[in-house]
């Protein structure tokens, strides 16, 4: 239900997800951090969020994501959440909780009540989070904060970005999620800065670190599963329906496949401190800025979302092309692409990289199959790719 | 959409002193075209309701019904389909009891007929 909601939201151009980069300011100084800390511009003002707010409320917007920077460093952020909850939207919180404590977690719960708080966690133990953050001291103070926050009753999730740092952690990490009681997801590719600037990836995990990542998912996901007379029960009981851990605009939530790859410029967009509107927060091209126009004219008549649009369809049809498993295993994002390229619908080195991870973990139960031929039949070379 | 221009019709004394219930204060919804999206935050479930359905449960959001009785409801629900007012009340009374049982709408205590109360977050407008 819930993805077929948001498939149609992608085929009807309508604005369902945004997400609102509130400040680059932040009170961590993670290495590999893709905030653009030079860009500059005039930050909208408390009362263009709320008349951004009212937008979104009349243009049908129901999913909203805070984030920065560090959207607890907004100085109005409270206001901004309360007005956001007022407006009954969805919120999802990303936050790396260093602040969220004390009377600030009890005003969050109280004025905003997200639907999640979504904070990141960077390694297994103080020395590689710290390392990460460049903050002594903030791997102890998130275990504490998360502690208080989940006495608070907030639903919490961990992001992880694995790192040539933190990819001997893997196992570790999930443990200590396990231990606490939260799911914790793991991306295994680092992204440019938004500026361009490739430095980040100084930091990215090898191709044995993204293998190791997959392997163990795949495994806790094969624990994880129901077995087949449970999942039968379940939606014979019909009713509601489990919403989405995030609020995602990826292509792998639908059921079905779509038109479209992603709903970039479709049914979500992103919004910068400073008014810049872009399709998807990992595909910055703008589209316009709120200073200028509102986002309904935006959302209406920006000839970058209707280009993006258009591109999202070319996408599918070139992945198409080689094959739903590769398809599926590449992760393909149009705007990584077009970031580390210049080209959305050339397959980029990461996404190359996940196919042979994937391949990798996977090869062993193909083998053991007794039919011959499957391996090479389902998996066609990742060297046809356009662009590669 | 004029729900808030019929005004008119009977209302049965059962269905005007009836305690009304409200949003439950962890759900979020937005009317799209046609139907409308219901999020129970704290059961992190989702429920989809039809034209009519997202049209009552607006009602009770904004506080309609508490304020004009679910009278109020029925007579303009009647304008638009040819059944009696018996029925169509003992359908939303039953669509509420569904809505509550699902967790989307809790009692209000201390209802009193011709309280307006627009709870905190309520839709202002019309069509969202
Ligand atoms: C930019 S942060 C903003 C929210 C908050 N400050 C935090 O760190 O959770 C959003 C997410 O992006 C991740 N992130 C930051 N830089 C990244 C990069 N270069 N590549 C991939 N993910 C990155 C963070 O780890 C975090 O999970
Ligand atoms: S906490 Fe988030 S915003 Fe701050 S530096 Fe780290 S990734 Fe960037």
């Amino acid at each position: 239900m819930w993805s077929q909601l948001i498939r149609r939201s992608w085929e009807e151009n309508r604005l369902f997800s945004v997400l609102l980069e509130l400040t680059y300011r932040c009170n961590w100084d993670c290495a590999f951090c893709y905030n653009d800390l030079g860009l500059r511009g005039t930050p909208l003002s408390l009362g263009q969020y709320f008349d951004l707010l009212d937008e979104l409320r009349e243009l049908g917007v129901l999913n909203l994501v805070l984030t920065g920077g560090e959207p607890l460093a907004h100085p109005e952020f409270l206001e901004i959440g309360e007005r956001a909850r007022e407006g009954g939207f969805v919120i999802r919180l990303k936050s790396n909780a260093h602040a969220l404590r004390g009377r600030l977690a009890r005003e969050v719960k109280e004025r905003v009540d997200p639907f999640v708080v979504e904070v990141s966690l960077h390694g297994a133990t103080a020395e590689v989070h710290d390392r990460q953050t460049r903050v002594p001291g903030s791997f102890e103070r998130l275990l504490a904060n998360l502690a208080e926050l989940r006495s608070l009753g907030f639903r919490l999730k961990m992001n992880s970005v694995l790192t040539i740092w933190n990819q001997h952690q893997i196992a570790d990490m999930f443990a200590l999620a396990d231990r606490l009681g939260v799911p914790l997801q793991i991306e295994p590719e680092v992204s440019p800065r938004d500026d361009g600037d490739r430095s980040p990836l100084d930091l990215s995990p090898t191709q044995e670190g993204i293998r190791e990542l997959f392997s163990i998912v795949a495994e806790r996901t094969r624990a994880a599963a129901p077995s087949p007379a449970g999942r039968a029960g379940e939606a014979a009981a019909g009713g509601a329906e489990p919403i989405a851990e995030q609020a995602s605009t990826d292509r792998t939530e639908v059921d079905a496949v779509p038109r479209k790859h992603c709903g970039a410029g479709s049914s979500a967009v992103a919004i910068d401190p400073f008014g810049n509107v872009y399709p998807c927060v990992q595909w910055r091209r703008a589209a316009g800025n709120l200073h200028h126009r509102p986002l309904a004219e935006i959302w209406r008549r920006s000839p970058v979302l209707e280009e993006v649009r258009e591109l999202t369809v070319e996408v599918t049809r070139r992945l198409d092309g080689l094959g739903a498993d590769v398809a599926r295993r590449m992760a393909f994002c149009p705007g990584a692409a077009e970031q580390a390229g210049g080209d959305p619908l050339a397959v980029y080195p990461a996404a190359r990289q996940r196919v042979a991870a994937h391949r990798a973990v996977e090869r062993p139960a193909v083998r053991s199959l007794p039919i011959v031929g499957v391996g090479s039949a389902g998996q066609p070379s990742v060297a046809k790719a356009p662009g590669a | 959409m004029n729900q808030d221009q019929s005004t008119h019709g009977s209302s049965t004394a059962e269905a005007s002193t009836a305690a009304h219930p409200r949003l439950g204060a962890d759900v979020r919804y937005r009317r799209l075209a046609g139907e409308t999206v219901v999020v129970r935050q704290q059961a992190g479930e989702v429920l989809v309701l039809d034209e009519i359905g997202g049209r009552i449960l607006e009602w009770v959001d904004r506080g309609v019904m508490q304020g004009r009785g679910l009278g109020h409801l029925i007579a303009s629900l009647q304008q638009e389909f040819d059944v009696s007012s018996q029925q169509l009340e003992a359908d939303v009374r039953e669509f509420l009891h569904q809505l509550q049982d699902a967790g989307v709408l809790e009692p209000r205590r201390e209802a009193r007929r011709g309280d307006v109360e627009e709870p905190p977050g309520a839709p202002q407008g019309g069509e969202r």
